[in-house]
């Protein structure tokens, strides 16, 4: 008889994610890619949605992307109310969830994503 | 066994300008309601109440409420009713009482709750018309429940000590 001992959920979950525009030609700062993520919060989760915390880890302005860090009781509505926002100031938007890990040291190479130079 | 489950929420309302009886429909109660958990708990809150949730009993000189709703997600429901400020322009609250699986409990719980009132009421008595009224209605609520007194007479010289 094997006896499983679970150590529950991880504590955080990092998550790699890019906000896409269908015009190229809009700039977005951390604190307002910040702000456009508590919005989707707010419109999917109402008030208790906007009270969990969401960290922004890093930040790469020019191509929008980001790595967000949350607490496991917010992963999944977090997740989830990326994937449902569309409309930013009435410009269409979405985000784009790369990757997803409880460590933050698998986000570190993405194999989908890398690019090998050829000469 | 299927079958939708829900839990009925029982609240008080409470008045800034206590007044004998304000005109309010369900209707108006339903869309303070919905507003609220929608501010509260967004899309998501307002989708999965909204199949379930009922205003099924308003009584508006007692000034009581209940809600029905959904057994999985009363909890939404319990947690936005303290952000209800007004209905219209009447500044009011909504002073929850009890949670219950059946109208029956509620009903139960009413009263029982309401003879409670009658005994703080009688604390707040000011004229002695008053406060044999009180006792009166206190007699009657006792008298119902437990059948002790077959023959009871309500005279004037029947003093109740204070």
């Amino acid at each position: 008889m094997k006896r499983i001992v679970s150590k529950g959920p991880a504590d955080y979950f990092y998550l790699k994610v890019s906000l896409e525009f269908t015009e190229d030609d809009i700039e977005v700062d951390v604190l307002l890619f910040k702000a456009i993520i508590v919005k989707a919060l707010l419109t999917m989760y109402g008030e208790t949605g906007t009270a969990m915390t969401v960290d922004v880890l890093k930040y790469n302005e020019d191509r929008k992307e980001a790595i967000l860090r949350v607490h496991h009781s917010g992963f999944s509505k977090l997740w989830s109310a990326l994937t449902l926002f569309g409309y930013y100031s009435q410009k269409q938007c979405a985000f784009r969830v790369h990757q997803v890990s409880s460590c933050l040291m698998a986000l570190a190479f993405n194999s989908r994503q890398h690019m090998v130079p050829v000469n | 066994m299927v079958r939708f489950k829900n839990r009925y929420l029982l609240c008080e309302l409470v008045l800034e300008k206590d007044c004998l009886v304000y005109p309010i429909e369900q209707k108006e109660v339903y869309y303070v309601v919905r507003q609220a958990i929608e501010r509260c708990h967004g899309d998501y809150g307002a989708g999965v109440t909204q199949g379930g949730m009922n205003v099924k009993y308003l009584n508006v000189y007692t000034k009581t409420v209940l809600i029905r709703v959904r057994r999985e997600y009363y909890k939404l429901l319990w947690s936005s009713i303290p952000f209800i400020k007004s209905i219209g322009r009447q500044k009011l609250f909504f002073h929850s009482l009890h949670i219950g699986g059946t109208i029956r409990s509620c009903q139960k719980f009413l009263v029982k709750y309401g003879q409670q009132q009658l005994a703080v009421l009688l604390q707040k008595c000011k004229t002695q018309e008053e406060r044999k009224a009180v006792q009166r209605a206190t007699i009657h609520c006792t008298w119902l429940k437990g059948r002790n007194f077959e023959n009871v007479k309500h005279n004037e010289d029947d003093d109740f000590s204070d």
